[in-house]
């Protein structure tokens, strides 16, 4: 009954063996095949969204969807690839958020000076954290971002004067061509569509690039990649400051395409949901980033008609998809795999 | 295989009627939505404010509707969550088309963030939740009123009140959320208008423990404590002002969004010297003959206990009246939007459980001064200690 | 003058060794089904909150705080075994990662499972010797407060002796320690993850169940303190028994002693600035083993 080896070892450097993604690597994999391809296709439907319909609030979950979508596949970049956990996600998110607000709210600026504001704001925070933290091995990122996302909570309601409250950031200037403002759900979409597009296709390339190769070397062992010259704090660092640069970016297009942002949502609960669509979606898959986003927009529209029961869905669905696809959804394209080509399974 | 692909199609045409809202319009009826927060840290306020909703909406309908038009009422759960409540205020705006809203999430942080949405939209919107800043300034807030009273004025009910008994140096304890930084911002205010020497602490929703708070008020040499909050911490002050001996000394006052019978339960033998801010509804049967809110609090009363078989509180009354108050706008402006937001705004002397409601176009949350009394809370139940 | 200060001194300091003794509570749930799985378990705070619910409700039922307490706690641990059973057990790879996700679909089952049986209104219930309060120097403690520090202190022992004297402790020990070497002398791994679930539900459980009268709780509750606790263990160690104690009462006084001497407004984030500063100067925890590797 014993499986000796099976429990892993916490001594170990992350708590995740971290994944090998094929989409990006090799193509064994039935989404590896017809994935790309299927993206985007995927994608360019995607733009349709606000020419085809006028309701608003549909528009509204495509713009949630491509937030979700970035910081989701930011996240899983550094949980699938670098096995490192990080309890702060929204932390970034509402730095960027509450940076791009208050650079066109309260000091007047150009709304677009927020976008490259949010990035670096997020990404030094990010670099601030991870170099007295990713030194170390076990769950010391974890730690610092729960801090992290914790101290942030405290600022964004306490500095009132800058970040309005509890009550909330009012007075977000929207972005704009000269008098074409994206102060509607269908007028910003496209910037959105764009950025988000422009993240996925970075991450693709990233994971295929030196960086990508230096991971999964590190995945494999650690101390084998050092020794041959890759510096593992170097690349975390590098993939933690990337990760938190594109939540920052979410957070500035979030809080541009609703001119409104509040604490309530960026405290460490949704940093913890957000982890939780990364595992639903599958970490250490490309796609699982997108799954993962598709549940996390989908899931309250779908369940809403539970009303109190539609928590209480969501944590048992979530349980029976790990326990029976631990690579979460996306992984139930390996299995497809396996049952259609048993022998090479 | 049968079942995951039933599953599968189950889940798709969820998805489909979900996204889509597909939602007949019943012929000539008249659609309000509203949005509470029935689960998360506000849920145990939503659930009452929820029931007030249906029963003034059955009451409606069983009465003929508005003008023979029945109300379709349309409910969604904003969890607590400002970005849930976002969505929910969309898809009640350009989804299911509502011709008012009525109920912003009983969290006053939500009801901000939908008030330029509506505003936006031009939909009419009463909501039901405290912040001043919900409806002011007016000029850019012509669709949106408010059930509520200002803290504003319940600020110079409770001053009036240290006049009375001649206390000066008054301690403000408000929580940290919107509620309690609003009531912070109003004490600034009245502190300097009605010549109060204030102090000013704040705790998180979530702390248990005031001591170091109650402590700083304490040396301060406070004369009396407004405590401002709707979470159970406030249980924690009053047992934690006991336990410093405070409420032997000082003067302790919660405000409007602590009246509630299990607070008080919670609190046992802290609560014996409280004051409570509170409107009407909770003394309704001690108030005289002559106020002409005490018949319609009975009614309602009876009204509820009937259908959910357990006592109404004002949260419910908060509600309950913003349904009446969308109704009377409802019934002169037809299908008019811009008719029933100036017929919101010419509502005059009108009765209700929670007051009497003046709205006019300078002043969009109607309820007076004189609709605040204090009670405290004696042989399990609230009583009036306090009447103008 | 000065005697005041003193007593308001002591009077934060009485506070934040009543928070910190749950705190160390709930860090050492956190460490025992850390050490047996390697996971960062999310659930540890849900079952603080199940303890103070259950306890609340059975009171509100039969009156008797002992007895609801005493129930309160064994359902509780109970909780906690049928979970590894029907969660973590089933697992064919156990991964640290995996069953750390788990825990999150666990906690949020768990929460929404208390909404909907126990309800959304705040629960509480009076302390072991009622409203009793003492004063110790001119701060006013009370009673409540002793018997917290008591009964963690107790559970600390307690916990102590069964993993020094008891076969069961050392075999979960043994698998702490090693797990191949373990399971090779014949220690079954997988019931000591179960058996390191009921012992981090019982502690979560009592934490709950004593809290409660000071602090009353809701179904929302669990997550907050979950993460205290997590703090705590990080702080102490993590893994270390007598770390978690030390870490959940630093803890503690650091959050009290934050609010009463520099800001209310800004306590947390003072609370939460040092504890990382401590981390990053001592960065296997106040009483780890000096063992953390630096790549």
């Amino acid at each position: 009954m014993t499986q000796p080896g099976d429990v892993g070892d916490p001594a170990s450097t992350a708590i995740a063996p971290v994944a090998v993604d094929r989409f990006a690597g090799g193509n064994s994999t039935l989404l590896g095949r017809i994935g790309p391809l299927a993206f985007c296709v995927f994608w360019l439907l995607l733009l349709s969204i606000p020419f085809v319909t006028r309701n608003d609030y549909i528009v509204s979950l495509g713009v949630s969807f491509l937030i979700n979508l970035m910081l989701i596949a930011s996240l899983n970049l550094l949980i699938g690839y670098c096995g490192q956990i990080s309890l702060g996600h929204a932390g970034f998110f509402g730095l960027g958020a509450y940076t791009a607000g208050i650079v066109s709210a309260k000091f007047g600026i150009n709304p677009w000076a927020g976008l490259p504001a949010s990035c670096i704001a997020a990404a030094l925070v990010a670099v601030l954290i991870g170099i007295p933290v990713l030194r170390l091995k076990g769950h010391y990122l974890a730690m610092a971002t729960l801090g992290f996302n914790a101290i942030l909570s405290v600022l964004f309601n306490q500095l009132v004067s800058l970040t309005g409250g509890p009550n909330g950031l009012l007075g977000v200037k929207p972005l704009g061509f000269g008098t074409y403002l994206l102060d509607t759900q269908a007028r910003i979409f496209p910037l959105l569509w764009l950025c988000a597009g422009l993240v996925m296709l970075g991450l693709n390339n990233l994971i295929k690039s030196r960086v990508g190769r230096a991971l999964r070397a590190l995945a494999g062992s650690e101390l084998a990649a050092e020794s041959l010259g890759v510096n593992a704090f170097r690349y975390k660092l590098i993939v933690f400051a990337l990760t938190g640069s594109i939540a920052g970016l979410a957070g500035c297009l979030y809080i541009e395409s609703n001119l409104y942002a509040s604490p309530d949502s960026f405290d460490f609960s949704v940093s913890i949901l957000l982890l939780a669509m990364v595992a639903l979606g599958g970490w250490g898959r490309y796609f699982g980033a997108v799954l993962g986003a598709l549940i996390y927009t989908a899931a309250p529209e779908i369940l809403r008609t539970l009303q109190d029961a539609q928590l209480l869905i969501f944590g048992a669905g979530m349980i029976l998809v790990l326990q029976f696809f631990p690579r979460g959804l996306a992984g139930i394209g390996d299995a497809a795999v396996r049952l259609w080509r048993p022998s090479r399974s | 295989m049968l079942t995951r692909r039933g599953t599968i199609a189950a889940f798709a045409g969820a998805t489909f009627t979900g996204l889509t809202g597909l939602r007949v319009r019943a012929a000539d009826a008249v659609r309000i939505g509203t949005i509470l927060s029935v689960s998360g840290p506000a849920a145990f306020l939503g659930q009452d404010m929820k029931d007030g909703v249906q029963l003034a909406v059955d009451e409606i309908n069983e009465a003929g509707g508005i003008d023979g038009r029945k109300i379709d009422w349309i409910f969604y759960d904003s969890q607590s969550q400002t970005q849930q409540a976002i969505t929910e205020a969309r898809r009640l705006i350009s989804n299911d088309t509502v011709d008012m809203i009525v109920g912003g999430g009983n969290m006053s942080g939500i009801a901000l963030a939908i008030a330029p949405m509506a505003e936006a939209a031009k939909i009419p919107f009463i909501s039901t939740e405290g912040a001043s800043a919900i409806v002011n300034p007016v000029a850019e807030r012509a669709w949106v009123f408010k059930s509520t009273v200002d803290d504003y004025l319940v600020l110079h009910r409770a001053a009036d009140y240290f006049d009375k008994k001649g206390l000066r140096k008054i301690a403000l304890l408000a929580d940290t959320s919107g509620f309690g930084q609003g009531a912070a911002e109003q004490f600034k205010i009245v502190a300097k208008e009605r010549n109060l020497d204030a102090i000013n602490e704040s705790f998180a929703p979530s702390d248990t423990d005031l001591v170091p708070q109650l402590g700083r008020i304490r040396d301060a040499g406070a004369q009396a404590i407004l405590c401002w909050t709707v979470t159970p911490a406030g249980v924690v002050f009053l047992k934690q002002a006991q336990q410093l001996g405070l409420d032997e000394k000082l003067t302790l006052i919660h405000s409007y969004g602590f009246v509630s019978q299990k607070y008080m339960e919670l609190a046992g033998s802290a609560a014996a010297k409280l004051l409570l801010l509170s409107q009407k509804f909770a003394v309704g049967d001690q108030l005289p003959d002559s106020d002409s809110v005490k018949p319609k609090i009975a009614t309602l009363t009876a009204n509820f206990k009937r259908r959910f078989n357990r006592t109404p509180n004002q949260f419910v009354a908060q509600t309950y009246d913003a349904v009446y108050l969308a109704k009377t706008a409802l019934a002169k402006g037809g299908a008019d939007r811009e008719k029933v937001r100036a017929a919101l705004e010419g509502i005059h002397d009108y009765q209700s459980a929670s007051g009497i409601f003046s709205f006019s176009p300078e002043h969009h949350s109607g309820l007076a001064k004189s609709n605040i009394v204090l009670v405290n809370w004696a042989n399990g139940r609230f009583n009036l200690a306090d009447y103008a | 003058m000065t005697a005041g200060a003193g007593a308001e001194a002591l009077q934060l300091i009485f506070a934040g060794l009543g928070n910190g003794a749950i705190y160390a509570l709930v860090a050492i749930g956190f460490n025992v089904v850390f050490k047996s799985t390697g996971a960062l378990n999310f659930t540890q705070g849900e079952w603080v909150m199940l303890g103070g619910m259950i306890a609340a409700a059975a009171i509100s039922g039969y009156g008797l705080v002992w007895a609801g307490c005493l129930i309160a706690v064994v359902i509780v641990a109970a909780i906690g075994l049928v979970s590894e059973r029907l969660v973590i057990a089933p697992l064919k790879r156990p991964t640290p990662m995996l069953i750390t996700l788990l825990s999150i679909g666990l906690a949020i089952f768990t929460k929404s499972a208390v909404m909907l049986t126990l309800g959304k209104n705040p629960a509480g219930y009076p302390g072991f010797s009622g409203d009793l309060i003492f004063n110790v120097f001119g701060a006013r403690v009370p009673a409540q407060t002793v018997w917290i520090i008591a009964i963690a202190l107790v559970f600390m022992l307690a916990a102590h002796a069964f993993y020094e004297w008891t076969l069961l402790g050392k075999s979960l020990r043994a698998v702490a320690a090693d797990r191949e070497a373990a399971s090779l002398v014949g220690i079954n791994v997988r019931q000591s993850v179960m058996w390191s679930f009921v012992i981090g539900a019982l502690a979560g459980g009592i934490a709950g169940t004593i809290i409660t009268p000071l602090t009353f709780t809701s179904y929302d509750q669990g997550a907050l303190i979950g993460f205290k606790g997590f703090s705590a263990a990080m702080l102490g160690g993590i893994g270390s028994l007598s770390g978690a104690m030390l870490g959940g009462i630093v803890l503690g006084l650091l959050e009290s002693l934050a609010a009463g001497y520099v800001s209310s407004h800004f306590k947390d984030a003072v609370a939460f600035i040092v504890l990382l500063l401590i981390l990053f100067v001592m960065p296997s925890g106040l009483l780890g083993r000096p063992s953390v590797e630096r790549a």
